[in-house]
């Protein structure tokens, strides 16, 4: 049962990466495997040896012993656990969406592009490498990523460039969110389980992790495709749609701010402040689309248009569901893997099998080809399980160095592949990234990024 | 604190209400209230005495002692079951409503119109309420719910005549859910609490629900609006746009068929058979809107927007997100009241204080008062902490005629006003059901409804 799962999982990876050749839309491959591998374990559960508890991080024990009511009831709950985690990721998503969409429809955005005074494109691109960076360490990497594309596909209207500045948002976001406790699930993971202190892990990983996300962006500003200026086409003249341009900018980007405050304030998950910014910027869209109604009150046609289609309806039927839908599925489909233990005894088993490297520090540790590989293991599947079981293999006291370098590996190392971290996939969909392409001319850019990172992180660790 | 949290959600709850007045959107104040009801549990949650576990149903013993960290992990935890289970319905809704989008891109309905021979509309009513009424007690009164409405809009293009049909869906739709096990969610607990057996649930309920459907449709039947026929406005001539029109209905139709057999083989929530369907019929959509393509290449613009966008992107594009939004804040806002024990505490007063009606069977036992008044309670808040309370507070045996009465009144009590149950939400979403007009032209018929249903439990109840 557990080959049959593993082998619909591989046709629905394929599938998706070869989304443009079957000229089948991603969404219904990854629909299909998600339904498909839970049915399998729903029909199967009786024959499964392990269970992953997701909500501990943590294998269960003595799953095989359970009565088949009690495997039935504990599926049911981890279901609802990776449905509610997945729903806090989409309802996070609907709203940064909604808010950069109205933000568009008063054409706020024009703003920002008198703002941005250059127009080189190698100065874009380190604008949003660092924003990606410190704002990812600040709220987290899907976050990060989520807000910058959305503001991406509104200022930069050339599709090559924007494809390379995602793709490059995607390495500095995942680079940014390895040394802050708070930027990455798994450095989130290692820092509640008490493997590692914010200081340390500051300390430990914040030249490395800028390393792993400055020397792509400095290969990648000499590329062909960021010579040049961007292309303004002459857009400036017809900016003077909406005298609330500024004013909505300004609102919708503080309402964003505020998330990662209320997030700090109430402790509660983004997704909440997001909706409540979100309600408040719906109010005030509102009342600036009823002031422009009485004000200009000559063009009766277009007038009756906006009473019509208020700002926010107009703006929710902007967003791409399909997307949101994608990520449904491919999150829920690498959920039913983890339950099942499978990528926790791919770690453990490679543990075992590699051979030390002899850089390592202390002779009797780890080797430092594992860790290594855990990264390039996390761009192949998802780095939560992965972390998880290397909490559960490594004994190592609390600010070892190796729950850091574990901690920047699984947090970067995903950047190599589209799908290889939640930011990518998010990007993946936003952006409609080929598989194939991200591969060919980011990938190499990342994994650059990654072992130099990893390289400096060989010698910051000596220093503490 | 608590009072504070009423008092926002008494606020948001009038603002919906209001909404046509306020002439603002239905979503803002819902996802507003959520946000800060969620909040305000947060910031202060040292000083609330009591929690309701929603995942067990029950209030939480010891909630005071516990420490201010636990307290708070106990709170992420039911934030995420809450989501998760708000995120089962969205999901399902989306999926839902995408197949019958997709069917009416192949024009798949004008079929249905033509089976549907008659164009009387007394007629209609019958059918949409039997469908209701049964659907309801297969898959559960939320999924029929939904189902009959999407269809509804595709049929029925008169606005006046299809809100009286979709309050009377409502109507049977909770009247079918709660003499079936699965049929609704309270019904559930108390068949899964051990309350009620499956056997003589049905034999107690069957004809008090089928009462509560028949008498409100045999008044509404006389109504001014189902008067005459229905308006064909001559479409049958451009129906023929599609060869594949009836394919696609048998395909969309069987596909969501498909989805009670789905769980009931694996016992996975419905949304997951959902999706499952909803990739089935997108594939076949895919392929056909192909092959009309290559086929009738007479026009070509028109092959051209449509080799753009396939149909189940169209589909998708025409999903109502505020909808969407709107049940996410109402069913989490709820879901807040609910895990502060607010609605438990109500119940158990209101047992407290109701004096005997002397119809009850034995004079000990609870009055026949208190269970209508949860029925009439239902339809002001969320049924399910009332069920949860009673379950609590009263200590009859398996069988005994008063939990058959419950589930009786709590699933169909719920009908007399828009809010009052899950079913009647989303028809407000989809139909854009006004509070006030549900009131005035729905809410009288689902009380005769309701009391006759009760009246004829009474009869039955000594029956058996």
């Amino acid at each position: 049962m557990e080959a049959v799962i593993i082998f619909v999982f591989i046709v629905g990876y394929l599938a998706i990466t070869l989304e443009h050749t079957i000229k089948m839309d991603k969404l219904v491959p990854a629909l299909v495997m998600m339904a498909i591998c839970w049915a399998l374990i729903a029909l199967g559960i009786d024959s499964f040896p392990n269970w992953f508890d997701s909500s501990k991080h943590a294998m269960l024990d003595g799953f095989g012993a359970l009565a088949s009511a009690d495997k039935m009831h504990l599926l049911e709950e981890t279901l609802l656990h990776h449905l509610g985690k997945t729903a806090e990721i989409l309802v996070f998503l609907l709203g940064a969406m909604t808010i950069v969409e109205i933000i568009d429809y008063f054409d706020g955005f024009s703003t920002i592009k008198d703002l941005v005074k250059t127009k080189k494109k190698s100065k874009i691109l380190w604008i949003f490498a660092f924003l990606a960076f410190f704002l990812s360490a600040i709220i987290d990497n899907l976050t990060a990523t989520i807000v910058l594309i959305s503001i991406l596909q509104k200022i930069v209207k050339e599709r090559d460039t924007r494809l390379f500045l995602a793709g490059m948002i995607i390495i500095a976001a995942n680079a940014g969110g390895a040394w802050s406790p708070i930027g990455d699930v798994t450095t989130t993971m290692l820092w509640i389980g008490n493997k590692v202190s914010t200081g340390h892990l500051v300390g430990y990983l914040l030249i490395p992790s800028l390393l792993c996300m400055i020397v792509p962006t400095f290969i990648a500003s000499f590329l062909p495709v960021f010579k040049g200026d961007l292309d303004v086409e002459d857009q400036a003249e017809e900016k003077k749609k909406s005298k609330y341009s500024a004013t909505m900018l300004y609102i919708g980007l503080s309402a964003i701010v505020f998330v990662p405050v209320f997030k700090v304030i109430t402790h509660l998950p983004p997704y909440i402040g997001m909706m409540l910014s979100l309600s408040v910027v719906v109010i005030f869209a509102e009342v600036y689309s009823r002031s422009k109604f009485s004000l200009t009150a000559y063009d009766g046609a277009e007038s009756d248009a906006h009473a019509h289609h208020s700002p926010v309806h107009h703006s929710l039927s902007k967003i791409e569901l399909p997307s949101i839908l994608f990520f449904l599925g491919i999150l829920m489909a690498v959920a039913s893997l983890e339950s099942l233990g499978i990528l926790f005894q791919f770690a453990t088993s490679l543990k075992e099998s590699m051979p030390m490297l002899g850089t390592e520090l202390h002779d009797e540790g780890v080797s430092d080809l594992v860790i290594l590989l855990l990264g390039v293991g996390s761009a192949v599947i998802d780095n939560v399980p992965l972390v998880a079981a290397s909490l559960g293999m490594f004994s190592e006291a609390m600010d070892n160095e190796l729950w850091h370098f574990v901690a920047y590996s699984a947090g970067t190392g995903g950047s190599m592949l589209v799908f290889g971290s939640a930011a990518g996939v998010v990007a993946m969909g936003m952006e409609k990234i080929d598989f194939f392409w991200y591969l060919k001319n980011i990938a190499w850019l990342a994994a650059v990024g990654f072992l130099v990172g990893a390289g400096a992180f060989m010698v910051t660790r000596t220093w503490f | 604190m608590e009072s504070a949290i009423i008092f926002i959600f008494v606020v948001g709850y009038l603002a919906i209400a209001f909404e046509h007045r306020l002439k603002i959107d239905k979503l803002i104040p819902a996802l507003s209230m959520m946000a800060i009801c969620w909040a305000l549990i947060a910031l202060g949650i040292e000083s609330l005495p009591n929690w309701y576990d929603a995942s067990k149903h029950a209030l939480l013993e010891g909630f005071g002692s516990f420490s201010s960290t636990e307290k708070m992990h106990l709170m992420e935890e039911t934030l995420l079951h809450h989501l998760g289970k708000t995120a089962e319905i969205l999901v399902f809704l989306l999926g839902a409503m995408t197949i019958v989008e997709i069917i009416n891109y192949f024009d798949g309905f004008s079929t249905i119109k033509n089976l549907v021979k008659t164009r009387k509309k007394t007629r209609l009513i019958w059918v949409f309420s039997i469908l209701g009424f049964f659907l309801s007690s297969v898959i559960d009164n939320l999924t029929a719910t939904i189902i009959l409405i999407s269809i509804l809009q595709k049929i029925v293009d008169d606005r006046n005549t299809r809100l009286y049909l979709a309050g009377l869906i409502i109507i049977a739709a909770n009247a079918g859910g709660a003499w079936s096990p699965i049929g609704d969610v309270t019904t559930t607990m108390l068949w899964m609490g051990n309350k009620v057996s499956t056997v003589l649930l049905v034999q107690y309920l069957f004809i008090p629900s089928m009462l509560c459907t028949v008498v409100p449709c045999i008044i509404a039947s006389f109504l001014p609006v189902f008067k005459g026929s229905l308006d064909t406005e001559e479409q049958v001539e451009e129906r023929t746009a599609s060869k594949f029109s009836t394919p696609m209905l048998i395909i969309g139709l069987v596909a969501i068929v498909f989805v009670p057999v789905f769980k009931m083989i694996t016992h996975l929530p419905p949304y997951i058979g959902m999706m499952l369907s909803l990739s089935v019929v997108a594939i076949f959509a895919e392929i056909l809107s192909k092959s009309k393509f290559s086929i009738s290449s007479v026009t070509s613009g028109e092959n051209d927007t449509h080799g753009h966008l396939g149909p189940v992107l169209r589909s998708l594009s025409r999903i109502e997100l505020p909808s969407i939004l709107f049940f996410l804040g109402i069913l989490m806002a709820v879901a807040a009241l609910e895990s502060l024990g607010i609605l438990f505490q109500f119940a158990t007063s209101l047992k407290s204080t109701m004096p005997m009606l002397g119809t009850e069977l034995h004079h000990t036992g609870v009055s026949d008062l208190v269970i209508l008044l949860l029925g009439v309670g239902s339809a002001v808040i969320d049924n399910v902490p009332l069920v949860a309370a009673s379950l609590g507070m009263f200590s009859e045996p398996m069988d005994n005629e008063i939990w058959h009465f419950i589930a009786f009144s709590a699933g169909t009590g719920g009908s007399m006003l828009i809010i009052g149950s899950a079913a009647g939400v989303v028809a407000m979403g989809m139909e854009k059901i006004d509070f006030f007009w549900y009131l005035k032209n729905i809410g009288w018929l689902a009380m005769l409804g309701f009391l006759s249903g009760a009246a004829s439990f009474m009869v039955m109840r000594t029956l058996f």
